[in-house]
């Protein structure tokens, strides 16, 4: 297979197979989790302005008071390495195209260079926080082989779709081709790993704070 | 059949006395005796143009289409002073028994020493019965004519990489050059057609250097196929700035804006088109405003439509619909399995004692 | 002497929710709850990470309720939650633990680990892996009346000299009551002056009655709570 079909084929099938798996995992998972249930708190509720799911969900996104100071790695690089990713993802021009194709629906994007200047801030945020994983004993005891493979899982597009626009190391073809794979593992791992907590946190954030919202206290 | 270089001489207005006088003179300049001019007259005068041989096989004659319209050198300077275009079935003027004697006496008489150049894939299907020229297959008179070759020249995609008869469902079993011929070097000039100055350019180098120009991992010439097409687009800052044509016939289009969203293939194909362009350096497929087919990459025919952005699905998914379903059932199988496991364990609740408590 | 592991499991595939659910599938093992657990801070030592204090009902969790979990099973690649386990695991759930909720708090997924702690606890205690001093105080509550070993004499002597001091009624077990005290029986016994306090009337319409002598049966006694009613068989 030489590289112009091998980048037909993660262009076709392949994308098909993984945008496939990523959705049935997806309604799998979510239906798996949530339909669970949870019994009814029978007492009364409070009401206090601001206290209920909803606001935690949003809420949650910032530091809470004395948190940043203990963990400034934590919160400063993953804010840049998930708002990097974001804006590669969804304002890179092919990336618009994609979606456009798949779903209808596009958006301007930004020019290239800004992309790229993103795709090198988030690979060294993410390098950065996987140093912060090796060297702080917490992050390092709680950490599985889980965690490492879903870092690389993350970073590998990052890395070959950088690569791929600087013309580095392999000809575009295959770089590209390297990319889009990359991009379809990602998909096919996310609603298997913790990376499901794209989905899951905003349930996670709502339970919390509905249920302290019942007694009374804004979370 | 072509005369020695005196006959050319001649025919450029140098007369025999002017030829002598030139030799005696070089011989001097030298320092050689005045036999060394003479010997130097002798050869010289005799020396042949290269003998060049084209072989059509499953083609469509683009290539030779294309070769004649090359402005620097131009088809007439090649074959009336620099080679011996000894078989071109479109050029030539002999047919039948005539052109078949033409071809084997110059393979005959330039063994080991003469070009060949191929255009066309090659048809293995049926015993190579798709492809015959004379009664004979493709195969076979490509075997035979490499034998004697002193280089193989893969004109076209379809001598490069097997092109439009390879492409999906290959009906005749059709194979590149490369594919057969394994013992003699072998360049690859593709495209669909090439580009003219791209086939004459090759030619030039060998003969003037004697040998092949270095080559890609494809088999093609770096200096024409090093970059590709994206690389060296006029339209690459709109493609940095974001402005693409989303139809060829909206202001984008008008503007000249990039043409990625209307399936260029620029990014992944390498060709000399946005440098050298064509018809003499006029204009080429994206300065009129189509984007780039691929078509000097191998198997490009089945590289995912033409009007399909490089970034998008190369065809319509055809799982994601029935793998949400399956998705759906599996999440609710499984809660349905959970609720079951749930009510049985609450079930069979105990109260808790204070036996409960210690082991 | 009941107490074992199948009880154990049984009882947490019991409080096993959706919220439960989805806060092991949110946890990106990110650290965040050790940095507000004083327990960690305070000593450095990773084990007291507060979501680490759950890893047995993690396990439970999916082995129990997910299907690739289930399927894990199956071929017997889990591991599976071993009394030793629990038993490691009391330390962590028990004494490391009050169950103050700043973790809950600072999980930036939004994970509420305080509350499955709580739910934790409930198999702990019937698999037999509770701290000795609450297990022989929910014993003692549940035998005699109080944690603390009072038995209801004692505290009724306690009130006769209130009412002997003041010429105040302290009423018990009265139904009909528009008010119910509840205090421990060590806080009766030590601290009168607190009954006395309240028994005061400011509105003649007031009628209070003191902490009934009878459990009331409305939840499970758990040996993590210290009895807010005090029960005591009279």
């Amino acid at each position: 297979m030489n590289e112009l079909q091998f980048l037909t084929w993660t262009r076709g099938p392949g994308l098909d197979i993984a945008v496939g798996i990523f959705l049935l995992g997806v309604l799998w998972r979510l239906i798996e989790i949530y339909t669970l249930g949870r019994k009814k708190d029978l007492a009364a509720p409070r009401h206090t302005a601001g206290a209920s799911g909803l606001h935690t969900v949003f809420r949650r996104s910032l530091p809470p008071p004395g948190m940043l100071k203990r963990s400034p790695v934590s919160y400063i690089g993953g804010y840049i390495f998930h708002i990097g990713l974001a804006i590669i993802v969804f304002l890179g021009a092919p990336h618009i195209l994609l979606i456009k194709n798949l779903v209808g629906l596009s958006w301007p994007a930004l020019p290239s260079q800004f992309i790229g200047l993103a795709a090198v801030v988030t690979m060294a945020a993410m390098v950065v926080m996987l140093a912060d994983r090796i060297n702080k004993p917490v992050k390092r005891f709680l950490s599985t082989f889980e965690d490492w493979f879903t870092w690389a899982v993350t970073f590998l597009p990052v890395l070959t779709g950088w690569m791929a626009t600087q013309h580095l190391l392999l000809p575009y073809t295959q770089m590209l081709a390297l990319h889009i794979l990359s991009a379809e593992i990602l998909l096919v791992v996310l609603p298997f790993s913790k990376l499901f907590h794209g989905f899951t946190l905003f349930g996670s954030r709502w339970y919390n704070g509905r249920v302290n919202g019942h007694k009374g206290v804004p979370v | 059949m072509q005369g020695p270089l005196i006959d050319t001489l001649a025919r450029r207005g140098v007369t025999r006395r002017t030829f002598l006088k030139y030799c005696a003179t070089l011989a001097s300049m030298m320092a050689l005796p005045p036999t060394a001019g003479r010997a130097m007259a002798e050869a010289m005068s005799a020396a042949r143009r290269p003998s060049v041989i084209w072989l059509p096989f499953q083609e469509c004659t683009g290539c030779t289409e294309s070769i004649t319209r090359s402005h620097s050198p131009t088809i007439e300077g090649m074959i009336f002073d620099m080679i011996s275009l000894d078989y071109q079935e479109t050029l030539m003027a002999a047919a039948g028994h005539q052109a078949e004697e033409a071809l084997h006496t110059a393979m005959k008489d330039n063994a080991g020493k003469y070009l060949l150049i191929v255009d066309g894939s090659i048809p293995l299907g049926q015993d190579g019965a798709y492809s015959c020229i004379g009664g004979r297959s493709n195969v076979d008179i490509l075997k035979e004519a490499a034998q004697g070759a002193a280089a193989v020249i893969a004109v076209g995609s379809c001598a490069s990489f097997g092109g439009i008869p390879k492409a999906n469902p290959n009906p005749t079993g059709a194979v590149s050059v490369s594919d057969l011929v394994k013992d003699k070097p072998i360049v690859n000039i593709p495209g669909c057609p090439p580009i003219p100055v791209v086939m004459t350019g090759v030619l030039a180098h060998y003969l003037t250097f004697g040998s092949l120009p270095e080559l890609d991992d494809k088999g093609r010439p770096k200096s024409f196929y090093g970059d590709t097409i994206h690389d060296r687009c006029y339209r690459r800052p709109f493609y940095d700035q974001g402005k693409f044509a989303k139809t060829f016939d909206d202001e984008g289009a008008r503007q000249g804006w990039c043409l990625f969203e209307l399936g260029c293939k620029g990014p992944v194909t390498h060709n000399a088109c946005a440098t050298v362009k064509w018809n003499g350096g006029t204009s080429w497929p994206v300065e009129s405003g189509h984007g780039c087919l691929g078509c000097s990459e191998p198997d490009f025919w089945d590289g995912g439509s033409f009007y399909k952005a490089l970034s998008a699905p190369a065809d319509p998914l055809k799982f994601a619909a029935v793998a949400a379903v399956v998705g759906a059932g599996a999440g609710v199988a499984v809660s349905v399995a959970n609720r079951v496991k749930k009510s049985a364990a609450k079930a069979t609740h105990e109260t808790t004692t204070l036996a409960d408590l210690e082991k | 002497m009941s107490a074992s592991l199948e009880k154990g499991i049984h009882a947490l595939k019991e409080v096993i929710d959706a919220p439960i659910a989805s806060y092991f599938e949110s946890c990106v093992h990110c650290g965040l709850c050790a940095e507000a657990c004083l327990f960690y801070t305070e000593t450095g030592d990773p084990k007291y990470t507060p979501i680490h204090k759950l890893e047995p009902l993690r396990r439970v969790y999916e082995q129990e309720y997910t299907l690739l979990g289930r399927l894990k099973k199956v071929v017997g690649l889990s591991k599976l939650v071993t009394d030793a386990e629990l038993d490691q695991w009391q330390e962590l759930v028990y004494d490391s633990c009050t169950m103050c909720g700043r973790c809950s708090l600072v999980c930036p997924v939004g994970n509420d680990i305080v509350y499955m702690v709580r739910k934790f606890r409930e198999g702990m205690a019937v698999s037999g892996h509770v701290p000795d001093g609450i297990r022989s105080a929910t014993k003692r509550t549940v035998e005699l009346g109080g944690p603390m070993g009072l038995k209801w004499p004692a505290v009724a002597n306690v009130l006769k000299h209130v009412q002997e001091n003041t010429g105040l009624t302290v009423p018990v077990d009265q139904e009909g009551a528009e008010y119910l005290v509840l205090l421990s029986s060590m806080e009766i016994v030590n601290y009168p002056e607190y009954i006395e306090a309240i028994a005061k009337p400011r509105s003649s319409r007031r009628r209070a009655s003191v902490s009934p002598s009878r459990p009331t049966p409305t939840r499970r006694p758990t040996p993590a709570s210290r009895s807010a009613v005090p029960t005591w068989p009279r």
